[in-house]
């Protein structure tokens, strides 16, 4: 009879119509969901250093000062080096010993608008010193850390994998020498494989990179997590286990990440270590606000860290620590 | 093995040493020899580096009548051109390392490789006591009867025999 139809044309119908919705999520969803990549290219404008110039030794660290000078740690003739704009070497103080204003090893360097911090792995200190590099006063920690960052020309914030603390993260009072969170020597081993590499912005949240594990964070003031992305795969280190004296423990073997910077425009920057096809030069640019993936961009050599300054400019170590570069960044 | 690797190490000391820096007889009559053997591996590890640092650091502070001396051995040569970089690196590195010191020990590179450690034992620093007619061996990392023992001058020793 017309406008009846049989049962099978029925079942034909809505097959035909279920394979249609079902083509049609499979072609519509995953446009909703891709993330839309900028297109963040880099340009070498400055190299300082290099294998054939005696300048730097063994880069360190590096931060800049804002007049746009770079000042360089230089890990192998323990000494911190005042390069201006252009590359010239202006300043240059320091040298290895165990008085004031000298290093055995000096690891990390950052600064204030006042000062330069040093941390010193050798001697255990936290070495300050004015912007002239006039050495002021040597803080004395009892354990060694694997970053920092300053908080006021009073207060820091380490972090150690001996604090008994969320992400082993405390502040460390400069003057009176003293840690806000507990220290334990008892889980050392274990604890290293929780090593990180962290940033602060301006309102105080922090910004957390894994060095041995698959996993970007980042936390409110109060510890509170905000988001947290796998970028690789959720990747682990591979890890060899050792044994000592006290303890067995697992050794990481490979570096995940290896450091993590912010700029002022809202941009999070985290290199990547000894993993894919770049290794030590790919870099993942993340939004601070959500933690998503903004794009992605290769350094010209491996570097061990970077740096990122107010004028969009990233800089990172070249010739194996021998000297940096300067990259300017487009999006 | 260990005797003809110390009579050799012993000829081709006294020999470049006699190039470089003339030696005083009244040195070698009752004094005490200390190499310390750098390797371009420990410039990129920091416990061996820590090693290093802290020797100097117990040259500089001792006293005593010890003639010093470093033997830095770099890179392996090869033709290919990452091989040239390394050597030109590793280079680098010692030449920073000395600059951070206002004075050290004289320190001589081993170019060809003719003083090596031994492999299974390796050795860190090496003692000749002439005075006791005797060649010790140490690792890092040193205690600090290890530094007694190693910078103690010529009048303790003479006391002690």
């Amino acid at each position: 009879m017309p406008g009846t139809q049989e049962p099978d044309e029925r079942i034909n119908i809505h097959r035909k119509l279920f394979c249609l919705g079902l083509l049609a999520c499979l072609l519509v969803l995953p446009r909703c969901t891709k993330t839309h990549l900028k297109d963040i290219a880099i340009r070498k404008i400055l190299s300082v250093g290099g294998v054939e110039v005696d300048l730097i030794y063994k880069l360190a660290g590096l931060v800049l000062d804002e007049q746009g000078n770079v000042i360089v740690l230089d890990l192998m003739d323990c000494s911190i080096k005042i390069f201006d704009k252009s590359g010239h070497l202006v300043k240059k103080g320091g040298h290895r010993g165990q008085g004031p204003g000298e290093f055995m090893s000096p690891q990390i360097i950052k600064r204030d608008k006042k000062s330069i911090y040093v941390y010193d792995q050798g001697l255990a200190c936290i070495h300050v010193f004015d912007k002239d590099l006039n050495f002021l006063f040597r803080s004395q920690l009892s354990f060694p850390i694997s970053d920092m960052e300053i908080l006021s020309s009073e207060e820091v914030l380490i972090h150690s994998f001996v604090l008994e603390s969320p992400l082993k993260i405390a502040r460390w009072n400069l003057k009176e020498n003293s840690s806000s969170k507990p220290i334990s020597y008892k889980d050392m081993g274990n604890s290293l494989i929780k090593s990180l590499r962290f940033e602060v912005d301006k309102t105080g949240n922090l910004y957390v990179c894994h060095l041995f594990e698959d996993k970007v964070e980042a936390y409110d003031k109060n510890m509170k997590n905000i988001w947290s992305r796998i970028l690789m795969g959720g990747i682990k280190a591979k890890t060899e286990t050792r044994t000592n004296k006290m303890n067995t423990f697992e050794l990481p073997l490979e570096l995940i990440y290896k450091d993590i910077e912010l700029d002022e425009s809202g941009h999070v920057f985290v290199l990547v270590g000894h993993i894919g096809p770049n290794r030590s030069r790919e870099v993942y640019v993340l939004d601070a606000k959500t933690g998503g993936l903004e794009g992605t961009f290769v350094l010209s050599e491996p570097s061990h860290f970077i740096c990122v300054d107010s004028d969009d400019s990233l800089y990172s170590s070249t010739g194996e620590a021998t000297g940096y570069a300067k990259y300017l960044i487009t999006y | 093995m260990r005797r003809w690797g110390s009579q050799v190490f012993l000829t081709l000391f006294f020999v470049l040493q006699f190039l470089t820096q003339p030696l005083e007889a009244t040195c070698l009559a009752g004094g005490k020899i200390i190499i310390v053997f750098i390797e371009a591996s420990d410039f990129d590890c920091h416990l061996c580096l820590e090693g290093l640092v802290t020797f100097c650091e117990k040259w500089k502070q001792s006293k005593s009548d010890v003639l010093t001396l470093g033997i830095y051995t770099p890179p392996t040569a090869s033709s290919n051109k990452d091989g040239a970089r390394r050597q030109d690196i590793s280079k680098k590195r010692l030449e920073g390392f000395i600059k951070g010191y206002s004075s050290i020990f004289p320190i001589i590179t081993d170019q060809n490789h003719t003083i090596m450690r031994l492999h299974e034992n390796k050795i860190d620093v090496l003692v000749i006591d002439t005075l006791q007619r005797t060649l010790k061996s140490y690792k890092y990392p040193l205690y600090p009867q290890d530094w007694e023992d190693i910078f103690s001058g010529s009048e303790k020793r003479k006391e002690e025999l």
